[in-house]
């Protein structure tokens, strides 16, 4: 028992600097980014104790719906939040200090749910709560550092991981017109193997990850249903054994987060029958949030050769197609 | 808080090493009943005797404390090219660059000269174990 505690302790000290380290980080980017007229500190430690609190589901009618509300209220209040603290970020600043703030939320949040479970196991000296925390310290410390990693991508504003899908979408509709169609997502009419595709992305090169369904839904409903396919690119968690920037294909939406994107999208492909393709790029944790890693680039570019396949394949020529890079399209433009 | 916790750390380190002298007697008394022709005493002795160490060494090897945990930062390098010619040039990442960002114009050719990849140059070494 003291030596799981010590262990636990040990992993605990880890994670405190790497908190710490977080909370510096997003302190000194508000410094030098924002010119803020206070001290960011007590604001920062306010931010980090931030909370949003999932609806009801016991009659879960509706409840995507009201959980996109709380999510856009939460984002909003950041950026508000970031706006108070930085009044000259612009824009794009505006949107990586959001996201560095959240970076540093979430290694708080891990570092104080350890803490909870540590002390609480030590208050009852109960050896299997001390013992499921040390089984489990190994893959959670790897998130935080993970999350660590994140932290260097949106001080400075450089590509992550998880941007290969924006990125695979920006290589698609460069040179063409760009629109913007939803929140915080823009798309480019283009052609893509005889097919009119639209493309669509986040709008770069700030962290946003914008609300790809929306945009997707309006393009479906424009044209009637009369859609052949959708493809969404977006990175994914490889399993251990499987290589950085491998591809693999197949049928659904590949859309993280929430779910409340990929809820409207499934709605709307399955009101009008449109067929749904999926293309993903193999990452783990690490390389999705940290910066981008130079095969990935390389996997950018096979994305792109399986969505042609795809296209080909399942498509007829002057069809209409959307294809759809899915992700934060932190440093990345269009 | 501190002073508890350096003293229950020594208390135990103190165990441990008490543990581990105890088992080296345990070895020098095996050592004895062995010259003494006492072969089942001996054997038994020895075999008490490294169990003993074994766990000791076992136990002051889990109680180390863990690396520390540092964040190196990670190299980013751009990657300009222009988009008439071959011409491509790799430099340190600075603030305020993005992917598919207008450079200025080719050297070379006076075409435009667009940033194609931003990526950190090499894999970060993994720190090996947690604890």
């Amino acid at each position: 028992m003291y030596m799981l505690l010590k262990q636990v302790e040990s992993s605990l000290d880890q994670l405190k600097a790497l908190r710490d380290e977080g909370k510096r980080m997003a302190i000194d980017a508000l410094k030098e980014f924002g010119n803020p007229n206070t001290d960011p500190v007590a604001r920062v430690d306010q931010f980090l104790e931030h909370i949003a609190i999932r609806p009801e589901s016991m009659d879960p009618a509706g409840v995507v719906y009201k959980l996109e509300h709380i999510l856009d209220v939460r984002n909003e209040r950041f950026l508000d939040e970031v706006r108070l603290i930085a009044p000259k970020a612009d824009d794009v600043q505006l949107h990586n200090l959001e996201n560095l703030l959240e970076a540093a939320l979430a290694l708080n949040v891990i570092y104080k749910v350890i803490r909870h479970y540590y002390l609480l196991g030590k208050k009852t000296l109960s050896y299997y709560i001390i013992l499921q925390l040390q089984m489990q310290l190994p893959l959670v410390i790897r998130e935080a550092k993970a999350y660590a990693g994140a932290l260097t991508a949106f001080f400075h504003g450089q590509p992550i991981g998880d941007g290969v899908g924006p990125l695979v979408a920006a290589k698609l509709m460069r040179g063409k017109e760009i629109k913007r169609i939803a929140k915080d997502i823009v798309a480019a009419e283009t052609e893509i193997e005889g097919r009119k595709a639209y493309v669509v992305k986040a709008e770069g090169p700030g962290a946003r990850v914008g609300k790809p369904g929306d945009a997707v839904k309006r393009i479906i409903e424009e044209h009637e249903g009369k859609i052949a396919a959708v493809i969404f690119v977006d990175a994914a968690l490889k399993l251990e054994g499987e290589k950085l920037g491998e591809i693999a294909d197949g049928v659904g939406v590949a859309m993280g987060g929430p779910g409340v994107e990929k809820f409207k999208v499934e709605g709307e492909a399955t009101k009008y029958g449109v067929p749904v393709y999926a293309v993903i790029v193999k990452e783990d944790i690490g390389d999705a949030v940290s910066p981008m890693h130079k095969d990935l680039y390389v996997a950018a570019d096979n994305a792109i050769e399986r969505i042609k396949s795809i296209i080909r394949e399942r498509t007829k020529e002057g069809d209409t197609i959307i294809v759809v890079g899915v992700g934060n399209t932190v440093g990345i433009g269009q | 808080m501190t002073d508890r916790k350096i003293s229950a750390s020594l208390l135990y380190m103190l165990m441990i090493v008490s543990a581990l002298l105890l088992s080296i007697v345990t070895l020098y008394g095996a050592y004895n009943a062995y010259t003494e022709n006492r072969i089942d005493e001996a054997n038994y002795l020895a075999m008490t005797g490294i169990i003993g160490i074994s766990m000791a060494v076992l136990m002051l090897n889990q109680i180390r404390r863990a690396p520390k945990l540092t964040l190196k930062p990670y190299h980013v390098v751009t990657m300009e090219s222009c988009q008439n010619c071959d011409f491509k040039n790799v430099r340190d990442f600075r603030k305020g660059d993005y992917v598919f960002q207008n450079v200025g114009k080719c050297p070379k050719c006076g075409g435009d000269l667009l940033i194609v990849s931003i990526y950190r140059e090499e894999r970060e070494k993994r720190e090996e174990g947690i604890f």
